[in-house]
């Protein structure tokens, strides 16, 4: 049985942002994300927020990355160190996988992975990088080359690691962008709408990649941000609906939150199956269609 | 065997918009306009119009009388450094417009494309007085204006999405420039140098022939209309100018796909 812990590792605050004066596309927005763990099991966990098109979703995602900052309220994450405290999110605290897989197209697979290992390597320095560039032996010795060529394993990437970006499928580029993150070793992992457009079949594997994602390492946690109800229902730990209190508030907010795991839904395999999921789905859909 | 039906598409697809066709037909439609308009030369020119014959009968004296080789050699190397320091300097003005207070500075020059080239002659040959000076500064004035436009339109519509994404690997600003501004759009900036190329050769005759001590592809068409107007002579200076662009885009266009091979790829899967 899963349970929360009371590390807090996001934490939005009377959140209100609005690109146009008196226009707020978020208002009064609070969230809280708590670390989760499974006794016995080594896994992260999954956090979904729902909202319809224009709800919000991609606004909240710039507000927690840093990219923007709220007019009100406050958002804090809890940092990569032992025994940090949250604090303030900037840039580079929280991890993103954009929509449609950002990645540096001049780099190879194996640059861009090295990249996001030596940014989450403490140890790596001038010297290191000097070393590097000049000696592909002092590379290949790096612990920077050992993390990618694991991740590159656990992902199937192995053989693109030569390709460039350009030449990769949209299923191949979503596991490298969440590798790189992966390798950059943040707490926190926001993905944008990484079913969006997808077939059924590209779709499994997107789930697959994110659950593999998620469980990694134990303090892995993946914010999705989707419209998609059902990929949200079969992957999720927890999910958050974001919308308006139609004539009541000004903006959206987080109007209510479904525990997955108490629903005993997440983390089963086939859960799409059970009748638990269906209903899910169905309050969820409910919720849409009456605030339409 | 051949499928007469396939050849048939093949050939309304050259007539429809947007239509698709093979590399084959793509050569001969080349073909076929190549013809068109020679022969039309041949049979439609106006008789003060030199025919080809008079052309290719023109090279002889140009060759063996006005240095046709040293003169092309001239303008070459003059082209190229004119090109080479356009370059540095609209770098350096198109990459002052990411930092605001540097920002009209590169709009200003950007303007200046508007500004008359031939108006500052005299301007420059009393600031500057040494010819070759005059005429690399003429061509710099003439042609950074251009590759300004095009460099600071490059470096402006970066989509924020990429610095927002360097900016979470927690890229420090400097690095974020070098990914985002220098090396992602590498291509891009090499590809309005190849553009601009053009500019360059179309100004330089003027330039040349208004400064006329170094010589030049440009002297020698001024010399050519002051000894009373050999078009076919004209016309063949004109061609020999004609191939060295084109050359020098084509090994623009192949140095651009050797370095950055990426760019290519993105296109090619685009299409």
């Amino acid at each position: 049985m899963a349970s929360r812990t009371n590390t807090t590792l996001l934490r939005a605050t009377d959140l209100i942002f609005g690109y146009e004066p008196d226009k707020p596309v978020l208002y009064n927005l609070d969230l809280e994300v708590k670390d989760l763990i499974r006794p016995e099991k080594t896994t992260g966990q999954i956090i979904c927020l729902l909202g319809a098109s224009g709800s919000g979703k991609s606004t909240l995602l710039s507000l927690i990355a840093g990219h923007i900052s709220p007019q009100y309220g406050e958002i804090a994450v809890l940092d990569n160190a032992e025994n940090s405290e949250l604090s303030a999110t900037a840039p580079g605290k929280v991890g993103v996988v954009y929509q449609n897989y950002v990645l540096f197209e001049h780099l190879t697979v194996y640059k861009n992975l090295l990249l996001g290992a030596r940014q989450g390597s403490s140890a790596f320095g001038i010297k290191e990088f000097v070393m590097q560039s000049l000696s592909r032996k002092a590379r290949e010795a790096s612990e920077a080359h050992q993390q990618v060529v694991r991740m590159a394993t656990d992902f199937g990437l192995e053989e693109h690691l030569d390709k460039y970006p350009a030449q990769l499928s949209g299923g191949q580029r979503q596991r490298v962008a969440i590798a790189q993150q992966l390798l950059f070793r943040r707490r926190i992992l926001i993905m944008d709408e990484p079913f969006s457009g997808l077939d059924h079949a590209a779709k499994t594997a997107a789930i697959n990649s994110i659950t593999q994602a998620a469980h990694l390492h134990e303090y892995n946690t993946l914010i999705i941000i989707t419209h998609d109800i059902e990929a949200a229902v079969r992957i999720a730990d927890t999910i958050h609906i974001l919308g308006q209190n139609a004539g009541e508030d000004p903006g959206a907010s987080i109007r209510f939150s479904i525990d997955l795991a108490e629903r005993g839904i997440s983390h089963e395999k086939a859960n799409h199956l059970l009748p638990a999921f269906v209903e899910v789905v169905r309050e969820i859909e409910d919720f849409f269609e009456q605030n339409a | 065997m051949s499928n007469p039906q396939k050849g048939l598409k093949g050939l309304t697809d050259l007539f429809r918009a947007n239509g698709s066709v093979s590399t084959r037909t793509e050569y001969a439609t080349y073909a076929f306009w190549i013809f068109f308009f020679a022969g039309s030369w041949a049979l439609f020119r106006p008789p003060v119009m030199p025919s080809l014959g008079d052309i290719g009968a023109s090279f002889e004296p140009l060759l063996t009388k006005h240095d046709l080789i040293g003169n092309w050699i001239k303008t070459v190397t003059l082209s190229l450094k004119a090109v080479g320091i356009s370059c540095l300097v609209s770098l350096v003005v198109a990459y002052l417009a990411v930092i605001p207070f540097f920002r009209p500075i590169a709009f200003a020059v950007s303007k200046m494309r508007f500004m008359s080239l031939m108006g500052f002659l005299f301007l420059f040959m009393a600031i500057l007085r040494d010819p070759g000076l005059v005429r690399i500064s003429m061509l710099v004035y003439g042609i950074v204006p251009f590759l300004v436009t095009s460099m600071t339109s490059i470096i402006l519509s970066r989509d924020e999405i990429f610095f927002n994404y360097a900016r979470t690997l927690n890229l420090k600003e400097g690095r974020v420039v070098w990914h985002v501004l220098v090396r992602g759009i590498a291509s891009d900036m090499l590809e309005a140098v190849r553009q601009n190329i053009a500019i360059a050769f179309v100004m330089i005759a003027a330039v040349e022939s208004q400064v006329r001590e170094g010589g030049g592809l440009g002297m020698l068409l001024y010399d050519v209309e002051r000894r009373g107007a050999n078009y076919g002579e004209v016309f063949a200076i004109q061609i020999v100018v004609f191939i060295t662009a084109a050359l020098l885009d084509t090994l623009v266009s192949y140095a651009n796909r050797s370095l950055f091979p990426y760019a290519y790829l993105k296109k090619e899967r685009n299409s």
